[in-house]
């Protein structure tokens, strides 16, 4: 194994091997790697604010601030850091994994890091085709993985689905790979301990989290419209409280909502700014275009119950009654305090 | 229902369940699993109950003889405990409730009967207020019929056949097949790997079985003015919509019009005209739809295929899918409202099974009884009523449906209806 490989894929079934055997003690790869400690500082930190942390991946340092970042993030076991590490890693493989030239690897990771099925089969083009290679997942593990991509192309009746399995692309695949990342991030729970100066980067870490946090936290007192919301748009709403990773449709409803219930383009940047995956630049794009304010110039309106269904997101219970658009309750709301 | 009538039902539970209990194979994982019984003349449901083997559930049921039998979808590693959280769920099989409830265009004004509370009127018929008093307080009885059920085995072939092993790969022997003992037929997949599927995984195979979210843009693009689509050899949806437009085309000649009465007179005779190119061109890899013969909208299409979708989905109760917590009648034990077995199917007898028929308690006797209103009804390959306020002597399932559904009162001393040592 490279250290090159190692460096581009610190999570890999190989790099754990790896490691198990490399044993070594903590005191002593921190010693041979100066720089080690302020690169895993640098890993962490970038993820908190939603950059993509640059590395060349190269070395055994660029190799070993992974795990380390890793502890770190588990040693503090703050579901924020954690969400935005998991988001910020897997972004970062998917543009290591684009521009991997050996298709050999990104098989590999599939089976053998992630347990996937995979079958991989070579298309010989025809007349007028081009030939290429297709990925055919069982439709297990391509509902785990996909699941939180709400965009019609990866819902399961636009696919080919035969015998159990389903037909993926190089770059859906490359996805797929990027969300397992972000999800055995996130779900594991195992508690670290650290000494020396790991603990010491990880306390200053931590004080940076909360100053992050003091920074976004003031929109969520008190807002205009708190009562009054339909039960999906306050399950979406829980859910960036909480920090979840929200899928580009759950965004897309709760903006329009929040656009077309008096909220301003700033005020609904600003709600999603505690996003894990935050990006300023790519959200006001996005939010200024359902606002209206670029391209067609055409305010969008929220998706009304019946598209919140095929989407998954409806929450409907017994206060949604005679309520068939999630803009529509609030009225509905008012109008029963007035008539009570 | 009254005592005597709760003793007879009791004593005919407990005669199926002394001598019919190594019937009962299922579930697997005993030991994982969380039982619930209910009991004649006891009031709810006797929850979070657990065996160690098969052979201790099987005692319990000739002990107690419950009028219902759940077991939980859900494996758990304390199943007997009380407290959810506490119980730690594992994985839960897969399973799909078919219930005529939930089919449409099924009548069944003759085999629904209704009572009025308010003056005490009954008949037979689908009604929403007492014809007689005019109150909407009125009590409703379904009554097993072939069609319903009949529609309702169709709509598991279809289930099992084209969706869970043609598109979901499961293999036969991961699928256990039962009458639900009422009304309609579950379908359970224990294959390993799907038992892990999270609510959300099993919501997406939902929408996939409904038929939701397909987009024209993922399924049709333009090349060369042509419409190019799904083609009959494709995989999943798309080729399930290639083969049914050509069926469509095929079998609907005369009804063509009805069936895609959103296109105009003169669309439907130009796709009657040019079946045989239509037929040829999604005969192909990728299906032409559109061309400079048969020229076809992107509206056009998208209404067709969105008929097409409607007419092949299948209609489970989302419900029941989508809860890995929910307990499932127990295969092979008896409904306490109907007194049938809930039957296990082999795959191959499923075409022609007939519950009616194949899942009654079959005891050589008689039993005298006093009808209220019980329609006309084919059970046991034999024909019976209507029956309105009458005296007659059925056929021991029959009596025992009749009293469950509480359609009528037993005559005479049944304390012992087997009289035989």
């Amino acid at each position: 194994m490279t250290t090159r490989y190692l460096a581009k894929y610190p999570f890999s079934r190989e790099a754990k091997v790896f490691l198990q055997e490399y044993g070594g003690n903590l005191d002593q790869i921190i010693k041979e790697n100066p720089n080690l400690i302020q690169t895993v500082k640098e890993r962490v930190s970038s993820a908190l604010i939603g950059k993509t942390f640059e590395n060349q991946g190269k070395t055994f340092a660029d190799f070993l601030s992974y795990p380390l970042a890793l502890a770190v993030v588990n040693f503090l076991n703050d579901p924020l850091l954690k969400a935005k590490f998991a988001v910020s890693e897997s972004k970062k493989l998917y543009m290591t994994l684009l521009s991997e030239v050996n298709e050999e690897n990104i098989v590999k990771l599939a089976r053998e890091t992630f347990n996937m099925d995979l079958i991989r089969r070579e298309t010989v083009g025809g007349k007028g085709q081009t030939s290429g290679v297709t990925y055919y997942l069982t439709v297990e593990d391509y509902l785990k993985y996909s699941k939180r991509f709400k965009e019609p192309t990866w819902r399961l009746i636009n696919r080919y689905l035969r015998k159990g399995f389903v037909e993926v692309y190089r770059r859906e695949l490359i996805r797929i790979i990027c969300e397992a990342l972000k999800e055995k991030i996130m779900d594991k729970k195992i508690k670290v301990n650290l000494k020396g100066e790991l603990r010491e980067a990880a306390l200053d870490l931590k004080k940076e989290l909360e100053r992050f946090r003091e920074s976004k936290a003031t929109w969520m007192k008190g807002r205009k419209g708190a009562e009054g919301k339909p039960p999906c748009i306050e399950d979406l709403m829980n859910k960036i409280k909480r920090n979840y990773d929200l899928s580009h449709v759950e965004r897309l409803v709760v903006a329009t909502y929040l656009l077309n219930t008096g909220y301003s383009v700033e005020e609904t940047i600003t709600v999603f700014s505690s996003l894990p995956d935050f990006d300023e630049e790519k959200t006001r794009y996005q939010v200024e275009h359902l606002g209206g304010l670029r391209g067609s110039k055409k305010k969008y309106s929220a998706p009304n119950c019946k598209t919140m269904q095929t989407y998954g997101l409806c929450k409907r219970n017994e206060t949604c009654e005679g309520v068939n658009h999630p803009l529509q309750y609030r009225y509905r709301k008012r109008k029963e305090k007035k008539s009570r | 229902m009254k005592e005597r009538e709760t003793l007879f039902a009791k004593k005919i539970f407990s005669k199926y369940y002394r001598q019919r209990k190594n019937e009962i194979k299922h579930p697997e994982r005993v030991n994982m699993r969380e039982f619930g019984f209910t009991f004649f003349g006891r009031e709810g449901m006797h929850r979070h109950v657990a065996f160690s083997s098969l052979e201790e559930f099987r005692g319990f049921l000739e002990m107690n003889s419950p009028s219902n039998s759940m077991y939980s979808s859900a494996y758990f590693e304390n199943p007997e405990n009380r407290e959810m959280n506490r119980k730690k769920w594992l994985s839960a099989d897969l399973i799909f409730d078919i219930d005529a409830d939930h089919l449409p265009g099924v009548k069944e004004d003759r085999t629904t009967t209704w009572s009025c509370r308010k003056c005490g009127e009954r008949g037979i018929g689908e009604k929403i207020k007492c014809p007689s008093c005019e109150s909407i307080e009125i009590d409703k009885v379904k009554w097993p019929n072939k069609e319903s059920l009949r529609n309702a085995r169709k709509v598991a072939e279809k289930l099992i056949f084209d969706f869970l092993i043609e598109d979901f790969g499961v293999e036969e022997e991961e699928i256990l097949i039962k009458f639900s003992g009422q009304r309609g037929y579950h379908i359970h997949v224990h294959k390993e790997k799907t038992l892990k599927l999270t609510q959300e995984e099993r919501r997406e195979i939902i929408n996939y079985l409904k038929g939701q979210g397909w987009s024209y843009e993922k399924w049709f693009e333009k090349r060369e003015g042509k419409i190019i689509g799904p083609g009959i050899y494709d995989a999943g949806w798309r080729g399930r919509v290639a083969k049914g437009f050509i069926r469509l085309l095929i079998h609907a000649k005369e009804k063509l019009g009805k069936e895609l009465n959103f296109l105009s007179p003169r669309k439907i005779e130009e796709l009657k005209k040019k079946r045989k190119e239509i037929l040829r061109n999604l005969s192909r890899e990728t299906g032409i739809w559109s061309n400079r013969e048969i020229n076809l909208s992107k509206t056009q299409i998208m209404k067709i295929v969105q008929h097409i979708i409607e007419e092949n989905t299948c209609q489970i109760d989302e419900a029941v899918t989508l809860d890995i917590k929910r307990l499932i009648r127990t295969p092979n034990t008896l409904h306490g409202k109907t007194g049938f077995i809930a039957k296990t199917i082999e795959l191959e007898n499923l075409r022609k099974f007939e519950p009616l028929n194949k899942a009654i308690l079959n005891y050589d006797f008689n039993v005298k009884i006093k009808t209220r209103v019980i329609p006309k009804m084919e059970i046991g390959k034999e024909s019976f009523g209507p029956f309105e306020n009458e005296e007659v002597e059925v056929p021991v399932y029959l009596a025992l449906l009749a009293v469950l559904k509480g359609g009528a009162d037993l005559i005479g001393d049944h304390r012992n209806p087997f009289k035989d040592p």
